[in-house]
């Protein structure tokens, strides 16, 4: 079952620079919910934030993953309560195989298997996202293009069966094929009921996947929420209109 | 007093030589602990063969108001030779093999120390900073980095120094011209055993161009001269030198900088003469954040044997050092590269990247790369990589098919590999780099 | 004004890396005859009293000399390889995991001596705090071997600060017609963004580290052909004691 997760004026900073100016956001335990923005709104800040990352400066009035306060969490911790952050632009790591950084990061989340199983489950997952079996013994991202890192990271989800996921940009560098095979593999990890939260800037792959609400991030603030039909709105007129004060309390200043 | 009329290296001409200077007693006592130490040091056991090293023959030099030649027929013709190849007008010809008049000299050297003064700057011969209002500065730092204890040449060299320059750039003055010091030396006589003593303080900058492409003649074939570089906290000096000794000397030159905090020493340095050189420039970073750079080129012609490198040695955080070293050896020649790398446990945080590429021109030649690292401090990253090879017949064949005679195809490879450290030269010595190349290769393929 | 800081007693020496003071070395002998494969496994054990040992490969046969020093203790390893024959070629490939206690000395000495051979010295470790380690490795090429070539490499991982911790690749030419590339890596665990990754994976940094670790012993594990000997040598380097 997923985590609920209560986040209440949460503000996030590196250096002077004000990234997030206030953030409010409740997410219910199995709640799917797209989070949409221009470049540069603070969304994959708000995913860093979550995964624990410790060059930021975070203060909130509540920071909560189910009754866990999560603001003196390490990402270590984090992790280990059933947080997933799917990264942006995950990093090579020289030294590690596919395998091993799954197969150890779900012993140390308490999902062991025998060998055999997880090498097993493993390469059934790689063909599931689309890799050939022979990644699991590559090492981990070194010289794989940023569809192929994508799909590692999907593959970790599928693998780590986390209670939130956070998943940033999990779209970008993909192909409309690839799109069509990770909106099925987020739709079946939906049915297991783990609670999503879905960034992005394109619209391509959360109108095939069902959302149970969508929200706008304008300059560090969620400013609008909705159903499904904002992704519609925002594919038809763009973010344009939530830049104005209406919306966005930071407009005109 | 006149020269005693005698042919030995011994104690008495030691306390001769600081006498004759007047200089302070602590000068002397220095003199006589760095004799002592040479007299118990032995020779070092590795590098090129020195046995070919006449001691005797240095004594009558060390004479200051010995010329080196006293007149222009008493050159050798080769040296003559290389002048004209080098494109050097007749006069600058006369200034370099010191038989200039004293007029000229005096002019050159007063003109050199009206530039650096304009620009706040001292620089003067270091024998005579000793009698002036630097002589505790002098004091504080000579023979501090350079130690006799160091080797057997050093303890010489501080036993029998004679000429040499003093350069103190106060703080926060940035040079706007490079200082060259080979007139100063000129005109005050014999370059054997010159000792550098520059001094950068806090914020300051100095570009110092040591030596010139012209090819030094001297008799007693022996230069063991030394250089010491104190920079200042973010202080920042360039050592730039394009040596061209000429084909009987042992250049057994000893040179280290040492760098505060924040502090960044560039060594660009050329070795094209000499007939045995061993020189391998040195430098502490001593303070966190302290950088070094070094490029060199070293091209070993017939008949000679040139093993030169580099030393670091880091002892405080954060610091960082870049290394690009070209050694190539042509005729007979032998080329060998030596670097050092120390980090101690104290260099947290500390780089090195250390690029060396090895060329053997021809088939007697040979190239030898012979790197240490000792590495010793947490959270470093240290990369040393080189490779040897040979000009690529590919293209010597290639650019034949263009009408360029192998020599010319090879002279161009080459000058292609030497280019990237010529561009950092002032100008001139650019163009006289060129020529420098050329006159190498010719001589070592008139031995083959 | 710059100051003088308490400057080291004494410079580096070159000579600080020659001689173990060891006064003997027992010294085995082995010829790989032409057109010859044969691959060699070695481990700490094979070395329990000083060593050097002396590899003669003939005209086209071809050495292959796995060495593996997993918390060895003290041990010695001299390695002479002679390339006689034209073709001849040899690839070490060697990693260690050291700690306080243990103190290695490597010396790989290769002399090519004929056309067209082939070297390869490849060596991978770690080093935790107080270990202590001498790496050189001599690739020389001697007159009448054009068109040979070789590498020498070492990476280096520090896990703190190691006692002693030199490297030193030699390249010797006598030869104008040889390509050689030779390289040192000293490296040390990652921080910044892949340690973050890590971490928020459940990772702790010192697993991160021994992985990391572990795939340098497990990049010459793998290369052994005896099954028997490889599944042995493959559950040694499992576990924490790398």
């Amino acid at each position: 079952m997923g985590a609920s997760l209560q986040i209440q004026n949460l503000r996030v900073a590196v250096g002077e620079q004000s990234l997030l100016a206030g953030v409010n956001l409740r997410l219910a335990p199995g709640e799917v919910y797209v989070l949409l923005g221009p470049n540069g709104a603070g969304k994959s800040t708000l995913a860093r934030t979550l995964a624990g990352d410790e060059s930021l400066r975070v203060t909130a009035d509540k920071f909560c993953l189910n009754d866990q306060d999560l603001l003196p969490m390490t990402a270590n911790e984090r992790a280990l309560a059933g947080v997933f952050v799917s990264w942006q632009n995950p990093p090579a790591i020289t030294g590690v195989t596919v395998a091993n950084l799954i197969r150890i990061s779900r012993e140390q989340l308490g999902l062991a298997a025998s060998p055999w199983e997880t090498r097993r489950d493993l390469l059934e997952t790689l063909k599931v996202v689309g890799l050939d079996g022979s990644y699991a013994d590559r090492e981990f991202n070194v010289g794989f293009s940023g569809g192929e890192r994508k799909k590692l990271e999907l593959a970790q989800l599928l693998s780590l069966a986390p209670q939130l996921a956070v998943l940033d940009e999990l779209d970008s560098g993909l192909d409309a094929d690839a799109i069509k095979i990770l909106a099925e593999n987020l739709e079946r990890v939906r049915d297991t009921q783990v609670t999503m939260l879905v960034i992005t800037h394109r619209t391509e792959l959360v109108k095939k996947l069902r959302c149970d609400r969508a929200g706008v991030m304008i300059r560090g603030q969620i400013v609008y929420e909705g159903d499904q039909n904002v992704i519609e709105e925002i594919e038809k007129d763009g973010y344009t209109k939530y830049f104005s004060s209406k919306y966005d309390s930071t407009a005109d200043r | 007093m006149t020269p005693r009329p005698t042919d030995k290296l011994d104690r008495l001409l030691v306390e001769e030589l600081s006498a004759r200077h007047g200089e302070p007693d602590w000068m002397r006592q220095v003199r006589l602990q760095a004799w002592e130490k040479y007299q118990s040091l032995s020779y070092p056991t590795w590098g090129p063969d020195v046995s070919g090293l006449d001691m005797d023959k240095i004594v009558p030099y060390i004479q200051p108001e010995s010329q080196m030649a006293t007149s222009w027929e008493q050159v050798p013709p080769d040296v003559r030779q290389s002048f004209a190849e080098l494109g050097i007008p007749q006069a600058e010809e006369q200034l370099l093999a010191g038989v200039a008049a004293q007029y000229d000299s005096e002019v050159v050297y007063h003109r050199t120390q009206e530039m650096a003064a304009e620009q706040g700057v001292v620089f003067t011969d270091l024998t005579a900073a000793l009698h002036g209002e630097y002589e505790p500065m002098i004091r504080q730092y000579f023979a501090k980095l350079v130690t006799p204890g160091e080797h057997k040449w050093a303890a010489l060299h501080t036993a029998v120094w004679s000429g040499g320059t003093f350069v103190y750039v106060p703080p926060g003055v940035q040079t706007a011209l490079p200082l060259q010091a080979y007139y100063l030396l000129n005109a005050r006589g014999a370059g054997q055993f010159e000792h550098t003593l520059i001094i950068v303080d806090e914020g300051a900058s100095l570009h110092f161009i040591e030596g010139c492409s012209a090819p030094r003649y001297n008799v007693a074939a022996l230069h063991a001269g030394a250089v010491e570089i104190f920079v200042g906290k973010s202080a920042k000096i360039r050592y730039s030198t394009v040596e061209n000794w000429s084909r009987n000397m042992y250049n057994l030159n000893t040179k280290k900088a040492q760098a505060a905090a924040g502090a960044s020493v560039e060594w660009v340095s050329g070795s094209f003469g000499s007939m045995v050189t061993e020189l391998y420039p040195a430098t502490i970073l001593a303070g966190a954040g302290a950088k070094m750079s070094y490029h060199g080129v070293t091209l070993a012609g017939s008949g000679q044997n040139l093993d030169t490198g580099v030393k670091v040695v880091a002892r405080a955080p954060q610091t960082a050092c870049t290394i690009t070293a070209q050694s190539l050896a042509d005729g007979d020649g032998v080329s060998t590269f030596r670097a050092s790398i120390a980090m101690t446990p104290e260099a947290t945080g500390s780089r090195a990247s250390i690029d060396c590429q090895s060329w053997q021109l021809a088939d007697q030649s040979r190239s030898d790369s012979i790197p240490v690292l000792d590495i010793r401090a947490p959270q470093v990253d240290v990369g040393y990589e080189a490779c040897v090879g040979t000009l690529d017949e590919g293209i010597i064949a290639y650019l034949g098919s263009r009408g360029l005679e192998r020599e010319q195809a090879r002279l161009a490879l080459v000058n292609g590999v030497v280019d990237g450290f010529a561009k950092q030269l002032p100008l001139e010595y650019a163009v006289e780099m060129a020529n420098l190349v050329t006159s190498q290769m010719k001589k070592a393929n008139a031995k083959n | 004004m710059p100051k003088i800081n308490d400057l080291p007693a004494k410079t580096w020496s070159w000579t600080q890396t020659g001689g173990h003071g060891v006064a003997r070395l027992a010294t085995r002998e082995h010829q790989v005859a032409a057109g010859q494969k044969q691959q060699v496994v070695q481990t700490a054990s094979d070395f329990s009293l000083p060593t050097k040992q002396i590899w003669t490969v003939a005209a086209g046969a071809h050495l292959q000399l796995l060495q593996l020093f997993v918390r060895p203790g003290e041990r010695l390893v001299e390695t002479v390889i002679e390339l006689v024959g034209a073709g001849a070629s040899v690839d070490i490939e060697s990693a260690y995991a050291l700690g306080s206690k243990d103190f290695l000395s490597l010396n790989y000495v290769v002399r090519v001596r004929a056309p067209g051979a082939r070297a390869v010295v490849n060596t991978t470790g770690h080093m935790y705090p107080g270990a202590r380690k001498i790496w050189r490795s001599t690739l020389e090429f001697e007159p009448g071997s054009p068109g040979a070539a070789g590498n020498e490499h070492e990476q280096v991982l520090l896990l703190g600060k190691p006692a002693q911790n030199v490297s030193a690749p030699l390249v010797l030419t006598h030869e104008r017609r040889v390509d050689a590339t030779h390289g040192v890596q000293v490296l040390t665990p990652e921080t910044g963004e892949t340690a973050f990754y890590a971490r928020a994976r459940g990772w702790t940094s010192e697993r991160l580290a021994r992985e990391v670790a572990r795939a340098q012993l497990e990049r010459v594990a793998r290369m052994i052909a005896d099954e028997g000997r490889r599944a042995r040598q493959w559950d040694d380097i499992q576990g924490e004691n790398i």
